[in-house]
């Protein structure tokens, strides 16, 4: 049978205004970049005749190309958002909508690893009470997927299920599922879900562990999705909020003011064959079990083993499949964190760097549709572009190292009257240095004037607050711009020479960079930066001068590296007026009630004296925990004789010298062991006092 | 207070600390407590501290006859159901090589092993020796 049996929703009258306006992007990216390409080789000394100004001119066309995509993306946005009216909005209601069935169910996914309970606890419970209002008799669960491998991790989630369940009334609509072997991550997660429970639901809807949806908007997803039975994956935009520190909410402003344009842009040049981007999103269960399995690439990591960006590959399956993947642009509600720091944004872009390049091993798969090859080199480029530009500062730093050192030639080979003199002429160089700027800095203004025509200035704390904010937003991007390029360039070097990278987890709150580590990772910058700018000064002093934002901005990469990680920065700015979002002038309903329940939480006094975090202690020591832990279990098994004995070795350790004497994985195999638990919680509980206030942290009047 | 008190004194402060925290009515609470004090105080005298264990092991068995595992429902029904990766095809001109390139291959293995072969070589021959200027003359 054909793999491609099932493309049953191929031609739709979208296809065609789709190729049409690509073909026109394709044009206005391509022919600038000629002529850009063009000026530069007038601008260099021997116009583009030696290897080395050959090389720059190519590296700067490929880079001028990838701004223009931006450009020309921000612009399509603009004009989307500005006309209105769009007749490809997958929130109009069309003639030939299907009816909606009211007793289709859906699936809301979160899935976990190692990540904080009590957050995704308040998460979870702001979702459930945003449905209720909405429709009390919704037709949504939630499952919790977790991955972690924490023994203390899970044993919090077990108690933060069963606390769900019981306070919001919710047995056998929140459930709680930890997976043994974590195979593929966070997409095997997700198929696991599917190949045990998929087949009870029409749609599912995946959550990352801090992302949140409005009920309404999840109701009116699932209408979409009802009204239009060939999409297969829709896609909100999630709105970034939550964070306190400065460069978090720096991105949060630049992501409501920026983002709503360019997701607009995206969803004009894209259509039906957008992406997915892994969360905040809802699927159709049934052809995406069927498609969008993923195998395994051959090789070994980085570039072979298990796909890590999945999202993007699972909507190019859904798309061949014949069904359509649509950005729901215009509709809000959609919610998700950004890193609390610089260190964590870096470390989160080295995985997605990993996973972005595996895809260059797909772009010629067969029945990929052109618009999801074009995505997945997208993807490339949006790490691959900092090599190049570091490619381009270093072949123009040799550039200018030579024509500082050669002596000029005055009199040529061929026989001449008179000499040729060296004459630079500043204007085709600044003419350049105006295009780029204002292809890297019309769409801001262009974002500035959508706020003020949609009246939306107030919700960015007013007129001049927001134009400082995007003035603020400019220096602190300007100044990060080489920070992100110099590690995103050892990024791709490093995978291509095959050196991989784990997917551990993030760092979700919002502590501050120690000076330690930024100096251990910035130091290295500031000091190549050093060692750059020194050299020029010495060499070429006005190429210095070219590239000094550059050679400043990685200089002070520690202090601003520390500084933007605090949150008191963060709410200085804010007590300024900077950097407000819609979300900090009017927090949504959701947002406050995950605030009101870490407050509740927070003051909380645990049973016996015992943290929260103390999941394994908990499991023993606590009655309770104990039995719901022992109840979530398979149930007793037989076991080698040389299994039990070594279980019951680590029963007596850890009641001779305590629970620190275990390892997590010693912790997890006596998690996993239904007997021993509970032998060892009834032997804890026969031991003397003392110990068990010194050893276990177990107080009775706690 | 004499020991035998400390030693109840002690196990009770244990027994209530813990049967606070088990799932049961708090009636069935106190009354376990206090027929666990009683069999205790039976065994008495101990020290505290084998006092508390022992008392803990009356305890456990004790609960032993309630049914005390919460009922959960960590999951709906299974129903289960296959999820497969489709073909992907990552190089698609290695399959058109194979697809065109392998009746090519067919044919010329076949010309090499078979009467045709000897005819080319001849062939081949012939047109040597005319350009040596050596070829025969009919």
């Amino acid at each position: 049978m054909s793999t491609f049996a099932s493309r049953e929703y191929l031609h739709m009258p979208w296809r065609r205004v789709a190729a049409r306006r690509r073909w026109l992007l394709l044009a206005l990216v391509v022919l600038p970049a000629l002529a850009a390409a063009h000026t530069m080789r007038g601008l260099l000394p021997h116009s583009g005749t030696t290897a080395l100004e050959m090389a720059i001119i190519t590296v700067y066309g490929i880079l001028f190309v990838w701004i223009s995509l931006g450009f020309w993306t921000a612009l399509a946005g603009f004009w989307t958002l500005v006309r209105g009216n769009d007749r490809f909005a997958v929130t109009r209601p069309r003639p030939d909508d299907a009816p909606i069935r009211p007793h289709v169910r859906t699936a809301i996914l979160f899935p976990i690893c190692n990540e904080d309970p009590l957050r995704i606890q308040a998460g979870i419970r702001a979702v459930w009470r945003s449905l209720q209002r909405v429709d009390p008799n919704h037709r949504f669960d939630l499952h919790i997927l977790s991955d972690s491998s924490d023994p203390d991790r899970w044993v919090q989630e077990e108690i933060m299920w069963r606390e769900l369940t019981s306070s919001l009334e919710a047995e056998g609509r929140i459930f709680y599922r930890r997976r043994r072997i974590n195979l593929k991550r966070k997409s095997g997660n997700v198929a696991d879900f599917c190949r045990r429970y998929g087949a009870h639901y029409t749609y599912m809807v995946v959550f990352d562990a801090d992302s949140v949806m409005t009920g309404a908007t999840l109701v009116e997803l699932v209408r979409i999705m009802e009204r239009r039975r060939t999409i297969g994956i829709l896609q909100t935009a999630p709105a970034c909020t939550g964070r306190e520190t400065l460069i978090a909410r720096a991105q949060q402003f630049a992501n409501r003011l920026y983002g709503p344009m360019y997701v607009a842009g995206l969803h004009h040049w894209f259509l039906g064959d957008a992406q997915f981007w892994g969360h905040n999103a809802i699927i159709r269960v049934a052809p995406f079990m069927r498609h969008c399995a993923l195998p395994r690439l051959p090789g070994k990591p980085p570039l072979g083993g298990d796909i890590m960006s999945h999202d993007f590959v699972e909507s190019a399956l859904m798309r061949r499949a014949g069904y359509s993947v649509w950005l729901a642009y215009e509709l809000e509600g959609s919610y998700e964190e950004v890193p609390p720091n610089l260190l964590n944004e870096l470390k989160r872009d080295r995985r997605w760097c990993q996973g972005n390049l595996q895809h260059l091993r797909l772009v010629f798969t067969r029945g990929i549709f052109p618009g999801h090859r074009a995505l997945f080199l997208n993807g490339v480029m949006s790490y691959g572009s900092a090599l190049l530009w570091f490619a381009l500062l270093a072949l123009s730093t040799a550039e200018a190292v030579v024509e500082a050192v050669r002596t000029p030639r005055y009199f040529p080979a061929t026989k001449t009257l008179f000499p040729s003199w060296p004459v630079w002429d500043p204007w085709p160089a600044l003419i350049l240095l105006g295009a780029t700027a204002a292809i890297l800095f019309l769409p801001k203004i262009c974002a500035l004037l959508l706020a003020l025509l949609q009246g939306r200035r107030r919700l960015f704390g007013g007129f001049f607050a927001l134009w400082g904010s995007v003035l603020a937003e400019v220096i602190l991007s300007t100044l990060l711009a080489p920070i992100r390029m110099l590690f995103h360039s050892k990024y791709v070097f490093l995978t291509l020479l095959g050196r991989g990278i784990g997917w551990g987890t993030q760092q979700r709150d919002d502590h501050g960079t120690p000076f330690r580590d930024a100096l251990r990772f910035h130091g290295g910058g500031s000091l190549l930066a050093m060692l750059w700018g020194g050299a020029m000064v010495s060499i070429n002093p006005t190429f210095f001068w070219w590239i000094s934002p550059l050679v400043f901005s990685l200089l002070l990469a520690v202090p601003v590296s520390m500084l933007s990680s605090r949150a008191e920065v963060g709410q200085l700015f804010r007590r300024l007026r900077l950097f407000c979002t819609p979300e900090e002038i009017q927090p949504p309903q959701e947002y406050q009630d995950i605030e009101a329940h870490l407050q509740a939480l927070s003051h909380r006094r645990p049973r016996f004296g015992l943290p929260p975090e103390a999941g394994f202690i908990r499991a023993v020591a606590d009655p309770q925990v104990n039995l719901l832990h022992r109840a979530l279990l398979r149930g007793h098994r037989s076991l080698h004789p040389a299994i039990a004995a070594r279980r019951d070795a680590l029963v007596e350790r850890a009641l001779a010298n305590g629970p620190h004497v275990l390892s997590p994985l010693e912790r997890e195999e006596l998690l996993f062991d239904p007997q021993r638990i509970e032998q060892l919680h009834h032997r804890l509980w026969q031991l003397p006092e003392e110990t068990l206030r010194k050893e276990w942290g177990v107080q009775f009047d706690g | 207070m004499n020991p035998t008190e400390v030693a109840l004194e002690a196990a009770g402060r244990r027994l209530a600390a813990y049967l606070r925290a088990v799932p049961i009515p708090e009636t069935r609470r106190h009354e376990l407590a206090l027929r666990t004090l009683r069999r205790l105080a039976m065994e008495l005298p101990l020290p505290p501290d084998a006092a508390q264990a022992r008392a803990m092991e009356l305890l456990f068995d004790a609960l032993s006859r309630h049914v005390l595992l919460p009922e959960v429902q960590p999951g709906p029904m299974l129903l289960r159901r296959h999820m497969r990766p489709e073909p992907m095809d990552r190089r698609p001109w290695v399959r058109f090589v194979q697809r065109h390139g392998t009746p090519v291959f067919l044919l010329l293995t076949w010309i090499v092993y078979s009467a045709w072969n000897d005819l080319l070589l001849l062939i081949l021959l012939l047109l040597i020796l005319h350009t040596l200027g050596l070829a025969p003359t009919f």
